[in-house]
């Protein structure tokens, strides 16, 4: 009964994560074309600013949220082998995120919450983005408890063992999800909502962006943890192998977890109020993460070449022909690590702190954000769907050749599109505008780039109504079979102590966070800003 | 070989592969940042003039 439960609740959370994505690529096709010029009848920067807001929410904040949350239930009843911890409380974690879903669609869709996925203040938007926002936020915690306490409790019933891999990894993600919305929960609670309710009349932008700004980041980390659960536990058996190294593979979700949150100042660079010793200091964390980044590379990378050596190939690089390549899930690997490459290189130009000047507010940023985000990220969460909707269904997929055609689709259009947008952004064309076309020569010399973003978005489009027909049919016309699997739960290596629980690592978190934001919060205070203090007190 | 070992074998093989992989990608960002930074960024001069 709690294995339907828990598919259920999982297929539940999927169905709004992926609803999300095909609809918003339909918002991004539309940004594409109107933003380019060269369709007079659909330039209107109102209908931009509100389909953009539109797109990056239901990509940033809906999908990623919903799938996470599916993912999780699914992980923590397979990998454990246990029920699920209390449902009543999953479920209500769903409504109230549906209910914030709900409550911000309005607004965004009326062109009244026209403040992007950052929504930085002063922008303002209606009052009931920013509750539906928060009640996004509120009801994934429910799911972050209910991981937590099945992690503390699996522990404390098997003293000494070693919690699979995939939940200490999403375990790992609950925690990093609590204090990385923090930021953005004091932020909205503190500062939005007051101010859009009109409680108060004015804000402090800086303090606003501040605490923006240690959730923006690590909420990177919040969407890649469960693409690298999928690339740790569920790649290598695809390939045909296994795991190259479980101890590898921890220390990078202990590294992501610890690095990841005190690094947010690396957006703003740019801006005044900040001092540039405390965002030389998140520079360094910034980069200090690319040492998870890497182990993850290697660690991913020689499990898949163990499996092609396994399977016949010889000689230094003939065990990549040797993969299985028609296996959506390894393609979808191989495929989001070579993203994993190209939005990396774009990353360290992003941080490095003096050539982030040439790139900032640019094209080039979305470019690298989406190839990220869009490319590395999504292409796994393609992969997991995949790979889950037939256990979840009861049915086979519905094709796999459509679902490999669906991912190459998905990675040739991703990099028709962020190649180009990466050359705009060194050409100086900034981000964040509704029209290109000023008509000058420099602005003309934008068009081929324009182009071909409109053919990549054409494809990504393409593939992603591909996508989300395969899942339909695959759950409404797919061929009845028992597919139950288990998610690679085999993990219990005797991993030391110290990469088997988060007390350390906790503990360490907040002397880092207090470290770097202690004072850079606490001087919007003892600098008396204009109305830093909560409620306008 | 039973196929248990086979795969041991495999998977106890350092992974010379990967190791020249990853190299190869890292020579690869290193030199695209040097051109960006000396090629690209410096060559625009100071703001302002």
């Amino acid at each position: 009964m709690n294995d339907a439960t828990v598919n259920r609740l999982t297929l539940f959370n999927f169905w709004v994560a992926f609803g999300a994505f095909g609809l918003a690529c339909f918002f991004g096709m539309y940004q594409v074309l109107e933003r380019s010029g060269l369709f007079t009848f659909l330039q209107s920067p109102a209908a931009y600013f509100a389909s953009v807001s539109t797109h990056g929410v239901l990509m940033a904040f809906v999908l990623t949220t919903f799938f996470i949350m599916g993912f999780g239930y699914h992980t923590a009843a397979r990998s454990l082998r246990r029920p699920l911890w209390n449902p009543p409380l999953a479920w209500a974690g769903y409504g109230v995120c549906v209910v914030g879903v709900a409550l911000a669609a309005i607004p965004l869709l009326l062109g009244k919450a026209s403040v992007l996925y950052t929504f930085y203040p002063p922008i303002q938007a209606n009052v009931f983005f920013y509750l539906g926002a928060t009640l996004l936020v509120v009801g994934s915690w429910f799911w972050c408890v209910i991981m937590l306490v099945m992690f503390a409790q699996w522990k404390r019933d098997r003293p000494g063992e070693t919690v699979p891999l995939p939940m200490f990894a999403t375990a790992a993600n609950a925690l990093l999800w609590l204090w990385t919305s923090a930021g953005v929960a004091l932020e909205s609670v503190f500062q939005l909502l007051p101010w859009a309710l009109g409680l108060t009349d004015t804000i402090d932008v800086g303090l606003a962006r501040t605490l923006f700004a240690w959730t923006l980041h690590p909420i990177v980390y919040f969407w890649l943890i469960p693409a690298y659960i999928a690339l740790y536990c569920y790649v290598p058996q695809a390939a045909g192998g296994k795991l190259f190294s479980d101890v590898l593979a921890r220390t990078a979700f202990v590294l992501i977890l610890v690095l990841g949150l005190p690094i947010g100042f690396h957006h703003l660079y740019m801006d005044p109020e900040q001092g540039a010793g405390w965002k030389f200091l998140h520079m360094v964390g910034t980069f200090a993460v690319a040492i998870p980044t890497l182990l993850t590379g290697f660690t991913v990378i020689a499990s898949l070449e163990m499996a092609g050596r396994k399977r016949g190939g010889a000689g230094l690089f003939g065990w990549i022909g040797a993969l299985p390549w028609k296996n959506p899930m390894v393609l979808a690997a191989i495929l989001s690590l070579l993203m994993l490459v190209l939005g990396g290189f774009g990353g360290i130009v992003n941080a490095s702190y003096a050539m982030n000047a040439m790139v900032h507010n640019t094209a080039w940023v979305p470019g690298h954000f989406h190839l990220i985000f869009a490319g590395t990220v999504i292409t796994m969460y393609l992969a997991v769907a995949y790979k889950l909707w037939p256990e979840l269904c009861g049915r086979r997929l519905y094709s796999v050749d459509l679902a490999l055609v669906q991912l190459w689709g998905w990675f040739i259009g991703m990099v028709i599109m962020t190649t180009p947008w990466h050359i705009l952004g060194l050409l100086g064309q900034p981000r964040r505008i509704s029209a290109v076309q000023y008509n000058s020569v420099l602005t003309l010399s934008w068009e081929p780039y324009e182009l071909a973003m409109i053919a990549g978005g054409s494809i990504l489009l393409a593939s992603a109504c591909l996508f989300v027909y395969l899942l339909y049919k695959t759950q409404t016309a797919g061929e009845k079979v028992d597919a139950r699997e288990d998610a690679a739960a085999d993990s219990n290596h005797g991993a030391p102590a110290w990469l088997n629980g988060f007390a350390l690592w906790n503990r360490l978190i907040l002397v880092l966070m207090v470290l770097s934001y202690g004072y850079p919060i606490l001087q919007f205070f003892l600098l008396k800003t204009h109305s830093p203090t909560a409620w306008g007190y | 070989m039973s196929v248990e070992h086979e795969h041991d074998s495999a998977h106890e093989e350092a992974p010379r592969g990967t190791w020249v992989l990853l190299c190869l990608v890292a020579l690869g960002m290193t030199a695209a940042w040097l051109f960006l930074y000396f090629g690209v960024f410096l060559p625009r001069g100071q703001l302002g003039q």
